[in-house]
């Protein structure tokens, strides 16, 4: 037996999902849990759990896609570097296409700048070479997932002295800001009446937890009584992962539960997260659809800082103004769904995205937009 | 994206470890976990192994389902 | 290495030297050889009501690739433009385009590789036209050929042809040649073994043409870019009154076209075959038209994916492996992996 494979089999998919039918008879009222990762909101439209689950079980999208929440200011300055100093973009593809308000890097690229898609930040190094006369400024995003693995190649960088390679600083700590998503999407005053728009658990990102571990959410049952279970992106574990929430719910018992202990550890992974913490540090962030969260942004610790480009280089700050009819902070913060929004579908489509939601193809708008509209 | 399959260790070669999915090979880097093994099963993000599988947690896991016949 | 110069294309003695040197060296028939402005043809060559004319433009990068290359594919991709309407491919027009400095050999191994596919499928190149052009204004070469080819009186194909509850078959594995592209390109640094499915589908839907069950066929089309999605959706967009329902079980993929699609984020119903025609036919006729078309061996992966709708006029739609519906959009653009 392949045990890999068994985390797609269907039958236990269709005993998880007969459970969850029986335990929402249950359920007194609808509960509404959010997938805070893009990659589960992906792989839940992709399998089409939603349509499988009983009416008063609502999956509600969270804000966990790196790229949708990156503010298209960061865009701009990657373009104004680009036209200003000519310098290599060096960014992973999720931002290639992702437009700002007259052009993207993929416009850029065409009218003759370099842009150069990398799978591994590794791959800098392929490109130090392959431009030994030019500045090289790597699109740093990506959260607590991703971070480990830059700073690898920022120590790299260090190591070697390279001396024209910089990085555009866009990662968020996810974890300050999940709490910011809990607070705004409640109502503290009077939860009762607006039970509806409130979250009732998460099913936490797999990965993600894989590097911080299990411990570091349990100011969500202890502060917010609610619960949420970390869980892996395989069909069984999704649907394994909303039937354990569920069964929480019913036992007002609200706890972090690992649903992916295969590879989240209760500590996460030290190695990493030491890692990290050698390279960046907690600033202000802009998200998004969120706006500033204290705290929740990444910068260099001080032996690094002087690889940040905007220590370097001068960069105009050009903001762009979000569209008022956008409704994706509600989105993001899972108090409307994205039929709900005027623009979706009509005006804001994934070829051309208004707001964060539909930019990458792990927002929440645009997986709607490609997997549920029926 | 997170990739939801984990892929098998193939070859160790200090930080560059070769891991491989069924007929899918890539180089990625080690740096991130200790004590790997040929034979492991490990987790990869934006080309480094982020965490390794356990792999009798997932049996303990799927045994939970007894009605699944031939395990 | 002797590389070609623009003088080559510029209609005097060089010009002259290539026709005869490489081109008649790797296509010569009677009718090339008369080297007139265009190929005189006897109208007895057509014997049926309806003829096939098409074109198409070749340009890929890098021009060889695992499992073909820009030669192979520009002959196999117009006989199954030909194909997908029932035609039997006859004659070809081939116009190169070839960027001045580019080997010799390399312009002899895409000649070699065309006569290869001409001679297996009996087409003849007819007629063509050589230009040489600087450096920045083409990658290599880039291929255009157009071809005529006979329509089969039995075989009667059409949009409105299609009704609720005819069968959509898919002759073999999906996603092949794009991911072999993608190979070729370096491919984010993942290795493996897809090769393209560039084919010429003629031998495979000649049997089925021959059959009694050819009057069956409602609808063909060679999936190509855009992959299996695009062209259904493109169906359901001409012929509004129906839709399509897949059963994604039933999808025929490789093992390692699956892996990597996972790996990556890249749907492989969206991704670029070279081989693979969808055929929509009557409820009736779909098994046995599977059992002609797998007992080929271009067919022999052959299943049908899905039947035709008036549930979800209009759209397409797909039955996961868990039993959920969802749609099958239009692709947008070519897939990106997605990595953070």
């Amino acid at each position: 037996m392949d045990i890999i494979e068994q985390f797609k089999n269907n039958k236990i998919v269709q005993q998880e999902l007969k459970k969850i039918h029986l335990l929402s008879q249950k359920l007194s009222r609808k509960v509404r849990i959010m997938e805070v990762c893009g990659t589960h909101t992906m792989q839940i439209a992709k399998f089409g759990i939603r349509r499988l689950l009983p009416q008063n079980i609502e999956l509600v999208s969270g804000p966990g896609c790196p790229v949708c929440v990156t503010p298209t200011e960061y865009i701009n300055k990657a373009i104004f570097l680009l036209r200003k100093y000519n310098v290599v973009v060096v960014t992973f593809s999720d931002l290639f296409r992702v437009p700002t308000t007259d052009s993207s890097l993929e416009i850029e690229k065409s009218n003759g700048y370099d842009v150069e898609i990398v799978y591994a930040p590794t791959e800098i190094f392929d490109i130090v070479k392959k431009y030994p006369k030019r500045d090289i400024v790597f699109l740093s995003i990506g959260f607590e997932t991703t971070m480990p693995s830059i700073a690898v190649v920022v120590k790299e960088v260090y190591r070697q002295k390279l001396e024209r390679v910089y990085f555009l600083l866009g990662n968020k700590f996810f974890l300050t800001a999940l709490e910011m998503l809990i607070i705004k999407s409640r109502n503290f005053l009077a939860p009762a009446i607006n039970s509806s728009s409130t979250i009732d658990g998460f099913i936490l990102p797999g990965h993600l937890s894989s590097i911080v571990g299990e411990k570091v959410y349990q100011w969500i049952p202890n502060r917010y009584k609610l619960s949420g279970v970390i869980s892996g992106f395989e069909p069984v574990d999704i649907v394994r992962g909303i039937r354990l929430v569920i069964e929480q719910i019913l036992n007002c018992d609200p706890r972090i539960i690992n649903e992916y202990s295969r590879v989240v550890k209760p500590e996460g992974n030290t190695q990493a997260q030491k890692i990290l913490n050698e390279v960046f540090c907690s600033t202000s962030g802009t998200w998004r659809g969120l706006g500033t969260i204290p705290d929740s942004g990444a910068k260099f610790t001080d032996l690094y800082s002087y690889l940040d480009i905007e220590k370097n280089f001068y960069i105009e700050k050009i903001s762009t103004q979000e569209n008022k009819e956008c409704q994706c902070a509600e989105v993001l913060i899972g108090q409307k769904k994205p039929f709900d929004c005027k623009l979706f579908g009509k005006i804001c489509t994934p070829e051309n995205p208004v707001g964060a939601c539909m930019v990458s193809s792990e927002g929440s708008c645009a997986a709607y937009y490609k997997y549920e509209l029926l | 994206m997170c990739i939801a399959i984990p892929m098998k260790v193939v070859q160790i070669n200090g930080n560059e470890v070769l891991c491989e999915y069924k007929g899918v090979r890539k180089t990625v880097r080690g740096d991130l976990v200790s004590e790997l093994k040929v034979g492991d099963y490990v987790i990869i993000h934006a080309g480094f192994i982020i965490q390794k599988v356990d792999i009798k947690d997932a049996i303990e896991t799927i045994r939970l389902y007894e009605e699944i016949e031939n395990l | 290495m002797k590389q070609i110069s623009l003088s080559y294309g510029s209609g005097g003695k060089l010009t002259y030297e290539f026709i005869t040197q490489y081109i008649l060296k790797y296509f010569s028939n009677p009718l090339l050889e008369e080297l007139l402005d265009s190929a005189v043809i006897k109208k007895d060559l057509f014997s049926t009501d309806r003829i096939a004319f098409t074109i198409d433009g070749y340009t890929i990068n890098p021009i060889f690739f695992a499992g073909g290359d820009i030669g192979k594919l520009s002959i196999c991709g117009t006989i199954n433009d030909l194909v997908a309407v029932g035609a039997e491919p006859k004659l070809i027009a081939c116009s190169l385009i070839i960027q001045e400095g580019l080997e010799f050999e390399v312009i002899e191994k895409v000649l070699s590789s065309i006569r290869n596919v001409c001679e297996t499928e009996n087409v003849k190149i007819v007629t063509g036209d050589t230009k040489v052009v600087e450096r920045t204004a083409c990658d290599k070469i880039f291929i255009t050929t157009s071809g005529i080819g006979i329509i089969k009186d039995n075989v009667k194909l059409g949009y409105d042809r299609i009704k609720p509850e005819d069968k959509i078959i898919v002759t073999g594995n999906i996603a092949e040649h794009g991911f072999a592209i993608l190979l070729s390109r370096g491919s984010y640094g993942f290795e493996y073994d897809i090769k393209s499915d560039c084919a010429s589908l003629y031998p495979l839907m000649k049997k089925i043409f021959d059959s009694e069950y050819a009057v069956e066929l409602k609808f063909l089309r060679d999936a190509t870019r855009g992959g299996i999605a695009a062209v259904l959706n493109e169906i359901v967009k001409q012929n509004k009154n129906v839709g399509i329902e897949l059963i994604e079980e039933n999808i025929p993929v490789s093992d390692e076209v699956k892996s990597i699609s996972d790996i990556l984020g890249i749907d492989p119903l969206y991704v670029a075959n070279e081989g693979k025609m969808v055929i929509i036919t009557s409820d009736s006729s779909a098994e046995k038209i599977v059992e002609i078309l797998t007992s080929h061996p271009l067919g022999k992966n052959s299943k049908i994916i899905g039947k035709v709708t008036d549930t979800y006029k209009g759209k397409v739609v797909m039955k996961t492996l868990y039993g959920a519906y969802r749609i099958i959009d239009m692709p947008t653009a070519e897939q990106l992996p997605r990595i953070c």
